[in-house]
């Protein structure tokens, strides 16, 4: 199984939202880095076949998937930014309603939706009507709604926004154990969320495919250039006007400062280990 | 097909099977459920999509058609009772008038409650979800247009056609600005501009028959051509619509 981004193209009038994007996806859980409108949702959108491209392509298994179409979105599940519903749907409805557009006869759809509702802890509030639901609960179930027809490709922009720690780690297991033989894209702006789950990462910046590759490949980058230093009073201020600060505490009286900098930030400064959060500030520091 | 069955019944009824166990029947039964499980078929047939839409659609919307119906029969009653016949026909042209616009809040639900980007990533996507909608929307306001049709020709001696001609040009015309101000509610995400451009449309049709007399100063053969006119842009707007849901995400997006 496999996916291709051929020079993926995508321009809304003058703006080019995504620029010759070229990408191979096999089975494995990707994560997708990128500030706010660098073309992750436009990305997302054209391989679910929500958009079409300006040029290039989008082939699942060497076909176009605007050839392919139904065949093509049926092996699909896709979880949007923006997750809508119709607030006089209850839990059960709504996944009653999702299982008849992906064609699921209702036997089949009927038994899923309860066994979903189940793994992500829906069940008892199967009958409430989603607008009484919190954001957590609302996002578990679009996540839910994903996995109705068993799809070969999983497309989650954004899915752990609104869920705490706890249903955000229940949320990686499921995905790890989910994703095997299959193709998993994921947006988030919860870095560690990525660094947890993503087998490669792809950071994609004004539309542009930076990076692509493991995180120990892709964190090569910044090797040598993520610094930790102390700093007292005005020093500490100077520093992090000057420099991009990705963390900064308070030890024994001293700002102990974590920078990402080409440059040695101060005298005193030591190299340290990067990590993905100081790979994101790196590459987004202006957009942050 | 047929005689591949019959020759493959005919070769499996040659070979004698002992029969299996009650343990092992269940292990291939569950074992099958399992395989079904894992890869759903994936295929409805039209009748099942079209009972699955018509299923969600606002039960609100059968009973304002239905209060649309009641009101016009309690008119084309009072058509007997000496009322002013050209009154009664623009009151019941305003009812039709507004039976085209009480339906697209229902059509424009996805991008009003922003469901079209998870519709159109479905395997029946916005753009079928949409146009069975129409179909579901339009055959019913088609069966209760007829039927109001035919009871006021009775009632007013006049011939159907004529009358068809009378109640389907408001019709008509209050689904095309609606459509116009669908287009609007689909970049808005919203299906606020949809009341007040139909029923504006619809007082605007009322005022415009009582006050230059319509049925009397517009000919037949003029009825007719508006009533060919509209039908011809009103196919041409559902076409393009129904056409625009590819590109629904396009335009929310700009």
């Amino acid at each position: 199984m496999q996916l291709t981004l051929d020079r993926l193209t995508k321009q809304y009038g003058d703006k080019t939202a995504l620029d010759r994007i070229d990408a191979v996806f096999r089975p494995g859980i990707y994560g997708l880095l990128g500030a706010n409108g660098a073309g992750k949702t436009t990305l997302m959108r054209l391989v679910c076949d929500i958009l079409k491209p300006t040029s290039g392509e989008v082939a699942f298994n060497g076909t176009n998937i605007r050839d392919l179409g139904e065949r093509y979105r049926s092996v699909i599940g896709y979880l949007p930014q923006d997750f809508g519903y119709y607030p006089n749907f209850t839990a059960m409805n709504f996944l009653l309603y999702m299982a008849s557009l992906k064609g699921l006869n209702a036997g089949y759809a009927k038994k899923k939706s309860l066994e979903l509702l189940e793994t992500f802890g829906l069940f008892a509030v199967k009958d409430k009507k989603i607008k009484t639901f919190s954001g957590g609960m609302k996002r578990r179930l679009g996540i839910a709604q994903t996995l109705l027809n068993n799809p070969q490709i999983l497309i989650l922009d954004e899915p752990t926004a609104g869920l705490d720690p706890k249903e955000r780690v229940k949320f990686r297991s499921l995905l790890r154990s989910f994703a095997e033989d299959k193709i998993v894209i994921l947006s988030t702006h919860i870095v560690t969320d990525v660094e947890y789950i993503a087998d490669e990462i792809l950071v994609i910046k004004g539309g542009t495919l930076l990076k692509k590759g493991a995180e120990s490949t892709i964190l090569q980058e910044i090797a040598g250039k993520v610094w930790e230093c102390r700093a007292a009073g005005q020093e500490a201020e100077r520093l992090e006007t000057r420099f991009a600060v990705c963390s900064r505490k308070r030890e024994n009286g001293e700002a102990v400062l974590r920078i990402v900098s080409d440059e040695k930030p101060c005298a005193a400064a030591v190299s340290a280990a990067p990590c993905l959060e100081d790979l994101y500030l790196y590459y987004f520091q202006r957009e942050v | 097909m047929r005689n591949q069955d019959r020759y493959l019944k005919k070769i499996l009824g040659t070979y004698a099977v002992a029969p299996a166990g009650e343990a092992n029947m269940q292990k291939t039964i569950s074992a099958g459920e399992q395989l079904l499980m894992q890869n759903p078929p994936q295929e409805l047939r039209w009748y099942r999509r079209i009972v699955n839409q018509f299923r969600y659609i606002s039960p609100l919307l059968w009973l304002s058609q239905l209060l649309a119906v009641g009101l016009c029969m309690l008119l084309i009653h009072r058509m007997g009772n000496d009322a002013d016949m050209t009154a009664v026909l623009s009151a019941i042209s305003f009812i039709v008038a507004l039976l085209g616009v009480i339906g697209f809040p229902e059509v424009c639900k996805s991008f009003s409650c922003q469901m079209w980007e998870l519709e159109q990533s479905c395997k029946y996507n916005l753009r079928q979800i949409t146009a069975i909608r129409l179909s579901i929307i339009g055959t019913i306001d088609l069966i209760v247009l007829l039927t109001i049709t035919l009871f006021t020709s009775l009632q007013t001696k006049l011939p159907a056609w004529e009358m068809a001609l009378y109640l389907f040009v408001p019709f008509n015309l209050a689904c095309i600005v609606s459509f116009f101000a669908a287009s609007l509610a689909r970049n808005r995400n919203s299906a606020l501009p949809l009341f007040p451009a139909g029923f504006g449309f619809a007082f605007l049709m009322l005022l415009c028959i009582n006050r230059f007399s319509l049925y009397q100063s517009i000919s037949i053969p003029v009825w007719l051509i508006l009533c060919f006119g509209t039908f011809v842009i009103l196919i041409w707007k559902t076409a393009q619509f129904i056409k625009g849901m590819d590109e629904g995400g396009l335009t929310v997006c700009n």
